[in-house]
């Protein structure tokens, strides 16, 4: 028969540990499915949007235009780096995919669910800025998600900006 | 521009790489010394009628001496004021009025807690209750009146660090959501939110296990082994409400604030967190008071580690907006020094500094006769012959011209920089021209 001490220890000790795996089991899932995702080419927003100041249309060309912004096709990289800093392993990889005529296969950072329909064009017509809804990409050495993306956040600016907040506006 | 006008304002990459190693430090500092008083105080409050004895083991603890307030809270709050302050410069979020309301909060708690811990101490030794006494106290009031003073003042400390310790932790609760620092006009949707309310009662149960466990160590008369008793039982509570805190507040944080380190120096503080309880529970069942000490060191550990995961949650935000305020201030300061060299500099444009910049920079992407990446100076040149100012400001600040080629990056060149590289390819221009066009 346990003293009741020992029993005491061993439940407080048994609580710890539950807590300690609850908080592995969040790490694990949050890693799964919220950690930014690891990149074939390690390019840098923060060199070519921040340092060298490369506005964010001259990649993401139809955020302006469309539904999606679009990641830039390898065309527009090798623009520049057809010439520029070719002796850089990244550039490499991107040399070697133009000439063998495939893309870069980026992994996309920001999705939103498939039940609510999200276009760019009447965003960028309202005057919104980019670093609004992603952040300060210019200070980002690695590209991620920096905001919460979820329909109350975009409700907030909604109702501030007196923009629609009928259901139908966005799930279509 | 001043030395202190650049440092506060407009601070450099260098300064604001060190921005977080010292503000995360000075917070921890901060809330735990403040936590402290605020639970020394608390338990000085709730015993002085009944049991003035333990009343007195708190205040023997001297976290209210003048040189502890300064050192560990009036120290600290000034550095954080003045980091938070950067950091929300020019970003829209009216954060400096919150962060007036928290300085002039926790100064006046810290003033209260002198005040009390000098009426306590200039009291002398604490006499049970209903004892009258003849002699009035320090201020001419009787001690009577000196128990119902003491109380109000008393109450008066834990509001006052209550609520400043309230805001601060909104405040900082701020810094990992970035995407806030636009909308924010008034203090109440974030205060209010669960994760703030999570991390004010995750610093107070910190605070409260230090002070726990230094009780422990109280000497070993008869009153000692009941302040012994009185702080293992509130290590205990705090060392066994903490994980569910930390758990909780790992829930509730933003997705895009989380990293590796947050999670584990959650689990860090978790890890602690459990010799902590047992030896609270080993003091109060056998009273070792020698355990006190690793109790307290468990507890710093605990404090430490909270406090780093703190930090890790504000990091990644905070070194973005880093870059951003970095870059801002470099193109200040280069604007500021164009504009006194301009001012004072007369001397003709260095061709030898020209033609090197022209070497490093310029030919990655142009070339005279032929498309690298940028057009031909052939055709380009041409145009600002007779305009070497226009070249000057184009160079400086490019701007997209032609839409067959990608949009010029910044060179980053300094104004007379520009000017020598300008005046050296308008000099260059004559003899560059292939021979065939002089017709």
């Amino acid at each position: 028969m346990r003293s009741p001490f020992r029993l005491l220890v061993l439940s407080v000790t048994t609580f710890f540990l539950v807590v300690l795996a609850a908080i592995g089991a969040l790490g694990w899932w949050w890693s799964d499915t919220k950690m930014p995702p690891d990149q074939p080419v390690a390019f840098s927003h923060m060199k070519h949007a921040g340092e060298l100041g490369i506005a964010c249309t001259h990649c993401h060309r139809y955020a302006g235009r469309g539904p999606e912004a679009t990641v830039p096709a390898l065309s527009v990289c090798m623009e520049c780096h057809v010439k520029v800093k070719t002796d850089s392993p990244e550039i490499q990889k991107l040399t070697a995919a133009w000439a063998d005529g495939r893309p870069i296969e980026w992994k996309r950072v920001h999705s939103l669910p498939w039940h609510a329909r999200f276009t760019h064009k009447p965003h960028i017509g309202a005057g919104i800025e980019c670093t609004t809804c992603h952040g300060e990409v210019a200070g980002m050495a690695v590209m991620r998600q920096a905001r919460s993306l979820e329909m109350g956040w975009c409700l907030n600016c909604h109702r501030q900006k007196s923009a629609p907040t009928d259901c139908l506006t966005c799930h279509k | 521009m001043g030395a202190l006008d650049l440092m506060l304002g407009r601070p450099d990459v260098q300064h604001l790489a060190l921005t977080p190693w010292i503000l995360v430090p000075s917070l921890g500092v901060l809330i735990i010394y403040s936590w402290m008083l605020f639970s020394v105080v608390g338990i000085s409050v709730t015993f002085h009628a009944r049991r003035p004895d333990l009343a007195e083991a708190a205040m023997r603890l001297r976290l209210t001496s003048i040189p502890a307030l300064v050192v560990f809270g009036l120290i600290p709050l000034a550095v954080v004021a003045i980091l938070l302050g950067q950091y929300f410069f020019d970003a829209r979020v009216p954060a400096a009025t919150y962060l007036e309301r928290v300085a002039v909060l926790l100064v006046a708690g810290y003033g209260c807690a002198w005040l009390y811990g000098r009426k306590h101490i200039s009291n002398g030794p604490a006499l049970p209750a209903g004892h009258a006494e003849a002699e009035p106290g320090p201020l001419g009031l009787r001690r009577g009146g000196c128990q119902g003073v003491r109380l109000v003042v008393g109450m008066a400390v834990m509001v006052a660090l209550g609520a400043g310790l309230f805001f601060l932790t909104a405040v900082i609760d701020l810094l990992h959501h970035p995407g806030q620092w636009g909308y924010v006009s008034t203090p109440l949707p974030l205060v209010f939110s669960v994760q703030v309310v999570v991390h004010f009662l995750a610093f107070a149960a910190a605070g409260h296990l230090v002070v726990g466990s230094l009780l422990m160590g109280s000497t070993s008369e008869a009153a000692g082994l009941d302040a012994r008793v009185l702080g293992a039982v509130v290590a205990v509570a705090a060392s066994l409400g903490a994980p569910v805190l930390v758990l909780w507040d790992l829930y509730t944080a933003p997705d895009q604030a989380l990293s590796w380190a947050a999670f584990g120096w959650g689990g860090a503080a978790v890890v602690l967190l459990l010799p902590a309880a047992l030896v609270g529970m080993a003091v109060l069942r056998g009273n070792q008071g020698r355990l006190a000490a690793v109790g307290v060191a468990l507890a710093l550990c605990v404090s430490g580690a909270l406090i780093a995961k703190h930090g890790a949650l504000i990091f990644k935000a905070n070194m973005e907006h880093g870059v951003l305020l970095a870059t801002a201030a470099a193109k200040d300061r280069a604007e500021w020094s164009a504009k006194q060299e301009e001012r004072y500099s007369s001397g003709p444009a260095d061709p030898k500094l020209g033609e090197r910049i022209f070497q490093e920079r310029c030919t990655t992407c142009h070339a005279w006769d032929r498309k690298v990446v940028g057009p031909p100076y052939q055709e380009t040149i041409p145009k600002y012959v007779g305009k070497e100012e226009e070249l000057v400001s184009f160079v400086r600040k490019p701007v997209k011209k032609n839409e067959g080629y990608p949009p010029m990056p910044d060179p980053g060149l300094s104004g007379k920089e520009a000017r020598a590289v300008s005046a050296y390819l308008l000099a260059t221009l004559p003899s560059a021209a292939p021979k065939g066009e002089e017709r």
